[in-house]
């Protein structure tokens, strides 16, 4: 059965004062397998992060279903989307979303005591993880006290210190210099090694060409995707490079670092 | 260009209507309640009546109070809606406006909010001023006057005060304008606070304060001693509720999350971290909340308690309409003295149901079960005033018949004192070393009443008050060596004539002011009248009463409007750290639940912190009480619950408003 399974999604956003609606998706359908590592690229402003919370639970969509891990997800009840969410899902999110009264360690934490782990249990997870995403020394420190890479890192160390089953990451590349992202590449890789499902937003097509496959989104629709097979990195680099150009046009502005 | 900072000052109070239309109420009530103490104070018709001087003398210290509160309640919400505004002032000025040029707006705000509820506190003032003064001519038995003669004094002094206050509001903010820079006034929203640090030394400062306090409360014996100690102690109560509220609680909540098996539980781990920042901000608030409602309740239960007693008091001192006082020197008889006093009441057209003269002693007495000593000058309040007379005098104005034997003592303590078996009387120069003759002992029977005596309101600065009557006159005279020395004064006790009158109230005090006009003529030394001295105590109690009840109701309003503007604060932050602890996986109703419980905290404690207090003075200030008049103690715990009722019930009614405005700004974002 396949982890993730998206039939016909539309989300309109209409804004408050009832006139001006923005289609942000427009019929999205899309199949993750487990295990599977995906990357979705696409311009500003095409829906990429729209998806992302719908797919997390975040937002509802306007039309079509979300079904995770078998289960339909607009017929589940606020309590166990709240449950579901924090046992199961990672999220990244692209502005951070870490709460200012709590130091580094007890915002990595938090879905932890959520589920209710033991402390001793919390130290042993975190040891690792901090230790890989280089945030160890940081631990006692509070956000507004660390830079805005270091913030990244700690969200995505909250979001896979529950190892969830699917991790959900909004460019979570998006402000590290390319030490730390190759640090953070190599983690997502050795978490997808060990079974865990990852779909990554990124602008740059270096991370893309980690992942197993690349989406591309434009104007609220997954128009094209390609496979990596069994090339290299740097041959999967260069494929999506192409399609990029060719897809999206001269005019779009990816990082092609 | 004057248009557009006209509009974006506009724009700002409509925009900002959360924090400005708050804001405007608070200052429109602080407006208001000053301008009704303000027209008290002044009001020429109630300083006309009997007792209005006193009540005004009152009121105005009243307006000095008021005056304090207002600048500093106002100045901090003012504080308060420009902090809310600094990423708004922020942007202006990234948008290229020069400071001066924010000041301005800034300015037309101000200006604003200082015209709105200048006009509209007047207003109301005005018409409730009005209410008022007829209330407090009602009290006073005083003719109304319905006309409407408005008052200037208090809308000029309020025009002036106010706009004192706004325009220092003002500086002081376009200060803080002046002196940041652009990229903090961006950053001042969201800048994390600084992590709030355990200080044990203070906490623990704060607990000893506090204990002192309550110990000096609880062990305070007598009342003067009482008296003298009640000031440091509600200082130290005071600072100690301070240090206990700001270190105590961040101790505490740090000691908590030290505690790391505690700590990372659901519920707690949420809880202890809010707590933990709403505690930093919000300690002092809290504190200075429990304090005020001490105060509110210390003082309005005591006030409410005094009226109380003290107008029951009046009417049961005084049974009789007049009483004459008569100095030995006076050459006349009795007989004499009462046709003077017939004649005098014929003349105004008062009616004299009876007239009887009357003797007693009086003198100061340490009395303890078996022995009553008397001493010549009363130099220590622990002393009691001790009153000697004969049982045919008591039965005669109270309109008894008692009979006791010759080896019998009636006694009444007015405090409900029990003195039980036999006492001595002893007369001696010096209280360590008793030298006087002991008198034989007297079996003591307890009088149910007390007698009729009456000079002035009971308001004697002594430990207690106790009557012995003695079988008749002659046995009253035997007593006199161990009563006093031979003073001249005392020699034959002292002499009144006491009246009892069926006519009204005008007439009666017709015949007192004929009484007072022709002393010399009737050849008294003093006089009293029954219904000049209750309107008297009444004025002065009735005064307090009215002013306690109207402070407290400002302070309660007070306080809830500081609750509603700290929560408004807090709820702004929150509901952004709530939106991501959804995010992160945190149900709706877990949510919920948390900011139910802290908010419900942040609430009672005050309350509960007040009601402790207020229970841990009681007895202090029970034991004050009575020097001034005496009081219940029954009576003081009822007024006391009472109070407690009154504020809780407004608390809680504060308390649900104020969680639903906090509730409605946590949820308003996507959650
Ligand atoms: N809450 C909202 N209300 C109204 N419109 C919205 C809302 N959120 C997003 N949009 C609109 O929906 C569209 C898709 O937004 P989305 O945030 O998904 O873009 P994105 O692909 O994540 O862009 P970026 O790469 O810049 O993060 C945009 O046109 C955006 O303006
Ligand atoms: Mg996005």
């Amino acid at each position: 059965m396949s982890m993730l399974e998206v039939k016909n999604l539309k989300k309109i956003y209409t804004t408050r004062f009832g006139g001006n609606k923005v289609v942000a998706l427009q019929n999205v359908n899309l199949t993750v397998e487990k295990g599977e590592y995906v990357a979705i690229m696409g311009e500003s402003g095409s829906g990429k992060t729209t998806l992302l919370n719908i797919l997390a639970t975040l937002d509802k969509p306007t039309e079509g279903e979300v079904v995770l891990d078998g289960r339909k997800m607009n017929a589940i009840k606020d309590k166990e989307l709240a449950k579901f969410r924090r046992e199961r899902l990672g999220f990244v999110f692209q502005e951070f979303n870490l709460l200012d009264n709590f130091s580094v360690r007890d915002n990595i934490y938090l879905p932890l005591v959520l589920t209710g782990v033991p402390h001793q249990q919390m130290q042993e997870r975190l040891k690792p993880i901090a230790e890989k995403l280089g945030i160890s020394e940081l631990l006692e420190k509070f956000p507004y006290e660390i830079s805005g890479g270091q913030k990244q890192r700690v969200a995505v160390a909250r979001a896979i210190i529950t190892n969830p089953e699917m991790v959900l990451a909004d460019e979570p590349t998006g402000a590290l210099d390319s030490r730390s992202t190759d640090e953070l590449l190599e983690q997502f890789a050795n978490i997808n090694k060990d079974g865990q499902t990852i779909l990554m937003v990124t602008h740059s097509v270096k991370a893309a060409s980690t992942a197993g496959r690349v989406l591309f989104i434009k104007d609220g629709i997954v128009y094209h995707q390609i496979y990596r097979g069994n090339e290299t990195n740097s041959e999967f680099y260069r494929r999506i490079s192409d399609s990029l150009t060719a897809l999206m046009g001269d005019g779009f502005n990816s990082v092609k670092d | 260009m004057r248009n557009i900072y006209r509009s974006l000052a506009g724009n700002a109070l409509s925009k900002n209507k959360i924090v400005y239309v708050p804001y405007i109420i608070s200052a429109i009530m602080m407006i208001t309640i000053s301008h009704v103490i303000l027209a008290i104070s002044t009001d020429p018709v109630i300083g006309s009546i009997e007792g209005g001087d006193g009540l005004q003398m009152i009121m105005s210290i009243g307006i000095f109070v008021m005056y304090n509160i207002s600048f500093f309640f106002l100045f901090g919400v003012s504080r308060f809606v420009i902090k809310n505004r600094k990423k708004e002032l922020g942007l202006y000025s990234v948008l290229g406006m020069q400071k001066k040029h924010i000041i301005r707006v800034q300015f037309l705000e101000n200006l604003a909010v200082y015209l709105i509820s200048v006009a509209s506190g007047t207003v109301i003032g005005i018409v409730l001023s009005k209410v008022i003064q007829l209330g407090v001519l009602k009290i006073y038995h005083a003719e109304a006057d319905f006309g409407w003669s408005i008052m200037v004094t208090p809308i000029f002094a309020n025009v002036i005060a106010f706009g004192a206050f706004f325009m220092v509001f003002f500086i002081i903010n376009s200060i803080g304008i002046l002196l940041s820079n652009t990229l903090e006034y961006m950053k001042e929203e969201g800048k994390g606070e600084k992590r709030p640090k355990s200080n044990w030394i203070l906490a623990i400062a704060g607990v000893l304060l506090l204990s002192f306090g309550y110990y000096l409360s609880f062990r305070s014996q007598s009342a003067t001693k009482a008296l003298n100690l009640f000031f440091f102690a509600v200082m130290l109560v005071i600072f100690g509720t301070m240090a206990l509220f700001t270190a105590g609680s961040i101790t505490l909540l740090n000691a908590l999350k030290k505690n790391k098996k505690y700590y990372y539980k659901t519920g707690h781990f949420i809880s202890v971290s809010g707590m933990l920042y709403r505690m930093k901000r919000n300690a002092l608030t809290l504190a200075t909340i429990s304090i005020f409602a001490t105060m509110v309740l210390v003082t309005l239960s005591s006030v409410m308690t005094l009226y109380n007693t003290v107008s029951t008091l009046a009417k049961q001192w005084y049974r009789v309409d007049f009483h004459l006082v008569y100095d030995h020197e006076d050459p006349q008889t009795d007989e004499e003295r009462m046709a003077k006093l017939s004649a005098g009441a014929e003349k105004v057209g008062m009616e004299i149901s009876n007239m009887f003269p009357y003797t007693y002693y009086n003198a100061y007495a340490y009395v303890t079960d078996g022995l009553c000593m008397c001493y010549p000058n009363y130099t220590s309040f622990d002393a009691c005033e001790v009153f000697y007379m004969s049982m045919d005098a008591y039965n005669q104005a109270n309109g008894t018949d008692i009979e006791l034997a010759e080896n019998e003592v009636g006694v009444y303590s007015l405090e409900g004192k029990v003195l039980s078996g036999e006492i001595c009387f002893q007369y001696s120069n010096a209280v360590a070393e008793p030298e006087g003759e002991l008198s034989a002992p007297y079996k003591i029977v307890a009088l149910d009443d007390a007698p009729t005596l009456s000079y002035g309101a009971s308001i004697s600065l002594t430990n207690g008050t106790y009557f012995f009557v003695f079988k008749n006159y002659e046995q009253l005279a035997a007593m006199r060596p161990y009563i006093c020395e031979s003073i001249k004064e005392y020699d034959d006790g002292r002499h009144f004539i006491l009246i009892n009158s069926p006519s009204d109230r005008q007439t009666q005090l017709a015949f007192y002011k004929d009484l007072n006009n022709n002393q010399e003529e009737y050849g008294y030394t003093f006089a009293y009248s029954r219904i000049q001295d209750i309107d008297e105590v009444i004025g002065i109690y009735g005064g307090l009463f009215f002013l306690g009840i109207f402070l407290s109701a400002a302070f309660l309003t007070i306080t809830i409007l500081n609750m509603y503007f700290s929560q408004l604060q807090q709820g702004y932050e929150d509901s952004k750290r709530f939106a991501i602890m959804r995010k992160v996986g945190l149900t709706r109703k877990e949510i919920k639940k948390s900011i139910n419980s802290q908010i419900v905290i942040v609430f009672l404690l005050p309350l509960l912190v007040a009601v402790i207090h207020t229970m841990a003075a009681y007895p202090m200030v029970n034991r004050i009480l009575r020097l001034f008049g005496g009081c219940e103690p029954r009576a003081f715990l009822l007024i006391l619950a009472l109070c407690i009722a009154v504020f809780a019930v407004g608390y809680t009614i504060a308390y649900f408003f104020t969680r639903r405005t906090y509730l409605r700004l946590v949820s308003g974002t996507k959650m």
